[in-house]
């Protein structure tokens, strides 16, 4: 292809058009997104090692409660994470293979509905489930079966062993706003799963956890963790939720980077903490992406 | 010459689907291309509609280079192999879109759309969906969407293949008929020999992204040059032969036990041996020119083909009508009717003489 | 055992394989019901509990309501934060849902029908990927201390940077997988009866990739409507939304007020994904 005959900027051969077109198509979301999602990393990177270059932001990290609140965003959304597709086998498993064929859409919808829906409100709509004077407080007291109303809302998390579970107000409001789109990634990938060989394992005496183990599960394992990996994250870097249904004294990662960005304003070791909070979650992600089967669930969803 | 392409290569990286291709279409003929799948003929007809740019070569359309102009700027029209008709246009939409491009005015569009519905045998449908249409109608909407602004050629590439047996032979006819109606110049691409034969005023015959030999189709049938055409247009018993005389445009050659006559231009032949092209259809039982045994007999409707092994080595494949009572294990004289000599070895790649 | 026909092992151990199919049965029918059932009353009982709440009469509801009133909508209504907070928001959306879709398709495009070079596409669709894999905070604060640093401020353009950043993977993504269905063929056919590059666009491409862009616009104006944290970083103090102004009541205190608010907002976004549902089939 080498027509050229002049020696003017813009290509002249139909191929060089076509490229300088393409270009030009690229160029504006691209732009967008270097702008607003590389720029501000490199950014990150550089004020979290100054003043003028230093690792001692860093090495603050190791220091009083951030290993603790570290850890805990990790464990939480690890748990909340195993939550999630622990609802999630079952129902889309009966959604994709058992439900009546008329029922399965207005489902797969209702289910699906809450991705729409605003988080901060779904999450404020657990306080008065669980506050003092909230539904299941005035359940409990007026039947009789609690004298005091229990203590329901922003309680403390449960430690075991390094892990650190969250209280209840926060692990529920975290599964209603994450679970949809478990429900959503794990559905695509049950619906793939041929049920005629769940019937061929049930045929050869396969019980229900046998089929499980040796049908549903190799199956839909990409499924599981593209779910994971699209929630895992959010999870642990979560704000406005512990904000709204955690214990005040358990803060999670996202919620101390705010307050040292806007309260405190120490812009070089906010940026630390979410560096190092990065650079763990996408290690993490990405050791979870090398499978091959779960680059095609991603990529279906 | 309404099409003359000359020296067409085009590589894909390691692969070089078309390799030195040279065609000469003219006004108003029905051509057609046919070869094995993968030898080249799709790459060879989107080069001409301009889809692809040629690696080498060149393109003359009514006598002008169009080997860099984009598809909109060459008077081609490509019958694509899946119709690829547009899922959200109409029927009438689908035909009235290369007009729109044109820049004609809708009422005349209408018009034509109109007078080209009828002429592929679609009165009426023109409101439908391409979805709500059989396989037949859908090929014919994919007719009617390239022929209706009037190409200098319209290419069409297998466009009978998605269609079962039956219709198939139907649109055959319909095709001709059509081509006859418009005057349109046809460049009609299959591996389908049987309908390269029957619809082609003139064919040419590709391999590996050559043409092999190109010419009237009884010719190329009759008179192959070359084994493989010979073996690609229909069945043929390929015998080597041994010439013992040249007489002009006769040669008698000694092959398979006997002695016959084959047409061959006498100057093609150099050298005594060569190899014989026999189709089955013209070794006659009965005869005592060949002297075999048959091996088994195959029943084929009006026809029955036997595989009678020679008694001078090697076997043969002969087709005679039904019921002559021949069964295996018999011993059976065959003359030959008629026979041609190939010409040239096929890995020369011979190239067309349009 | 398994290696039998199932006939045999019926015959030699009969009891056990009936007790088995009726657990089987049992499970079916039992408990996925069950855990389908619970899944939906724990999706929606804590919003229909809200719902119910915003009726009462008192700006701190009891259990069970003494009283039903629409007043709280009233207010809603004529509280000047909350409606300029639904309008800014309003406002937000639409623009983010329509350029955002827009740049969706051109990133779309890039990836799935440019001749770019296969790694130039591959990178594009990664970067435009970044904040489906980047927590949320990161990106957020990313995004505040650039515009902090590099002087840009705060305020409603970064917020609707911010916003077209947000959504420009999804809509991407969504207009993606549907033009990576479209045959190929038909900008061929196009172009090959006279059709221009943009002319192929506008009467092939486009109208086919109409369901797309418009599940892409509905969804991108509700994750705009609903989003937060991007927000929350680059609002400054001039600028408030709907869920901003939600966020600030809720770490004050539950209110019928903050009820019958909260109930607005999901009926918008509600009444958008209903659209979308009616238009077609999700995922
Ligand atoms: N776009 C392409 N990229 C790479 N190889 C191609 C391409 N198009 C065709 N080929 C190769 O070129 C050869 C000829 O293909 P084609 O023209 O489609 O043959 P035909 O139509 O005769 O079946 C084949 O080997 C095919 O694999
Ligand atoms: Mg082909």
């Amino acid at each position: 292809m080498s027509r050229r005959t002049d020696r003017r900027w813009w290509p002249s051969t139909p191929a060089g058009r076509r490229t300088l077109a393409d270009v030009g198509v690229a160029a504006l979301p691209t732009l967008l997104a270097v702008a607003l999602g590389v720029i501000p990393l490199g950014v990150l990177f550089v004020e979290s090692v100054s003043p003028p270059v230093t690792l001692a932001n860093y090495a603050a990290l190791g220091e009083s409660v951030y290993p603790t609140i570290m850890l805990r965003s990790l464990s939480i959304g690890a748990v909340v994470t195993v939550v999630c597709l622990a609802v999630a086998y079952p129902v889309t498993y009966w959604l994709a293979h058992r439900c009546p064929v008329r029922y399965r859409l207005p489902l797969l919808i209702s289910f699906t509905l809450p991705l729409w829906l605003n988080y901060v409100v779904l999450n404020y709509t657990w306080v008065w489930l669980l506050a003092e004077d909230g539904l299941v407080n005035a359940f409990l007291t007026g039947t009789g079966i609690v004298g005091q109303p229990l203590d329901l809302l922003r309680d403390a998390g449960v430690g075991v062993g390094p892990l650190e579970l969250p209280g209840l107000s926060l692990g529920l409001g975290f599964v209603h706003i994450y679970l949809p789109y478990v429900l959503l990634t794990m559905y695509v990938s049950m619906e793939r799963l041929d049920y005629r060989q769940v019937e061929a394992a049930r045929d050869l005496g396969a019980g229900p956890i046998r089929v499980f183990r040796d049908v549903v599960l190799p199956g839909t394992y990409g499924g599981a963790v593209a779910g994971a990996l699209i929630v895992y994250a959010r999870i642990a870097g979560a704000f406005a939720t512990p904000q709204i249904l955690a214990a005040p004294s358990e803060q999670m990662i996202a919620q101390v980077i705010a307050t040292q960005f806007y309260d405190v304003l120490d812009y070089p070791f906010a940026a630390a903490l979410s560096v190092a909070f990065l650079v763990i979650v996408v290690v993490g992600l990405g050791m979870g992406a090398m499978s091959s089967d779960v680059r095609a669930a991603l990529a279906r969803w | 010459m309404i099409l003359h392409a000359d020296g067409l290569t085009k590589r894909f990286g390691e692969t070089v689907a078309v390799d030195g291709v040279s065609l000469s279409v003219a006004a108003g003929e029905f051509f057609s291309l046919v070869g094995p799948s993968g030898c080249g003929k799709t790459t060879t007809l989107r080069l001409l509609a301009g889809l692809e740019s040629p690696t080498t070569g060149r393109i003359e359309l009514d006598d002008r280079d169009v080997t860099d102009r984009p598809p909109r700027l060459r008077d081609t029209n490509l019958v694509f192999q899946d119709l690829v008709l547009f899922p959200h246009m109409s029927v009438a939409e689908n035909v009235g879109y290369g007009l729109a491009r044109d820049g004609v005015p809708a009422a005349a569009r209408r018009e034509r759309v109109t007078d080209m519905l009828a002429t592929v045998g679609l009165s009426g449908y023109g409101d439908r969906d391409p979805t709500e249409l059989s396989g037949g109608q859908r090929q014919r909407v994919a007719l009617a969407r390239a022929l209706v602004n009037e190409p200098s050629i319209l290419l069409l590439d297998e466009p009978l293949s998605s269609l079962d047996r039956k219709l198939r032979g139907e649109m055959r006819t319909e095709l001709r008929r059509i081509q006859r109606e418009v005057g349109t110049t046809f460049l009609y691409v299959t591996h389908d020999q049987e309908s390269a034969l029957s619809m082609s005023d003139r064919m040419a015959v590709m391999r590996e992204g050559q043409v092999v030999e190109s010419g009237p189709p009884a010719a190329l049938y009759d008179h192959p040059r070359t084994a493989f055409v010979a073996d690609f247009l229909g069945d043929a018993n390929l015998v080597s032969a041994t010439i013992r005389e040249r007489r002009n445009g006769r040669v008698t050659v000694e092959a398979g036990g006997g002695q016959f006559v084959a047409a061959a231009d006498d100057a093609d032949i150099s050298g005594e041996s060569t190899t014989a092209v026999i189709r089955p259809e013209n070794l006659r039982p009965g005869g005592d020119t060949l002297t075999g045994t048959v091996r088994h007999v195959t029943y084929k409707g009006a026809d029955e083909e036997y595989t009678v092994d020679l008694d001078a080595g090697g076997t043969v494949r002969v087709r005679a009508p039904a019921g002559q009572n021949v069964s295996p294990g018999e011993a059976v004289g065959l003359d030959v009717d008629e026979a041609s000599l190939v010409t040239e070895t096929d890995s020369s790649g011979a190239g067309s003489q349009g | 055992m398994n290696d039998l026909p199932s006939s045999t092992v019926d015959a030699s151990d009969e009891s056990s394989g009936r007790l088995h199919r009726r657990l089987t049965a049992a499970v079916d029918g039992g408990f996925f019901r069950i855990t389908v059932a619970l899944t939906a009353v724990f999706l929606y009982v804590p919003v229909i509990v809200v719902a119910y709440l915003s009726l009462s009469p008192r700006s701190q509801p009891s259990i069970p309501l003494d009283g039903v009133t629409l007043r709280w909508y009233g207010a809603v209504f004529t509280d000047a934060r909350f409606v300029r907070g639904l309008a800014t928001s309003t406002a937000i959306g639409v623009v983010t849902a329509v350029a955002g879709t827009g740049l969706g398709l051109l990133a779309a495009r890039t990836i799935v029908r440019s001749r770019l070079p296969r790694w130039v596409r591959l990178g594009v669709a990664l970067v435009v990927a970044l904040p489906l894999f980047v927590p949320t905070v990161v990106v957020a604060l990313g995004i505040g201390m650039a515009a902090g640093r590099l002087g840009l401020g705060f305020g409603l353009a970064p917020v609707l940077a911010g916003h077209l950043y947000w959504v420009l993977p999804f809509s991407t993504f969504l207009v993606t997988s549907r033009y990576a269905s479209l045959d190929d063929g038909l900008d061929e056919a196009a172009r090959d009866l006279g059709a221009d590059g943009l002319t192929v666009f506008r009467t092939v491409t486009l109208p086919l990739l109409r369901p797309a862009l418009v599940a892409s616009v509905l969804f991108a104006f509700t994750l705009s409507f609903n989003e937060f944290l991007i927000t929350f970083f680059l609002a400054g103090s001039g600028v408030t939304t709907m869920p901003l102004e939600i966020y600030g009541k809720v770490r004050i205190g539950a209110t019928s007020f903050l009820n019958a608010a909260s109930v607005l907002v999901l009926l918008i976004s509600g009444a958008v994904a209903s659209v979308a549902a009616s238009l077609e089939p999700p995922t």
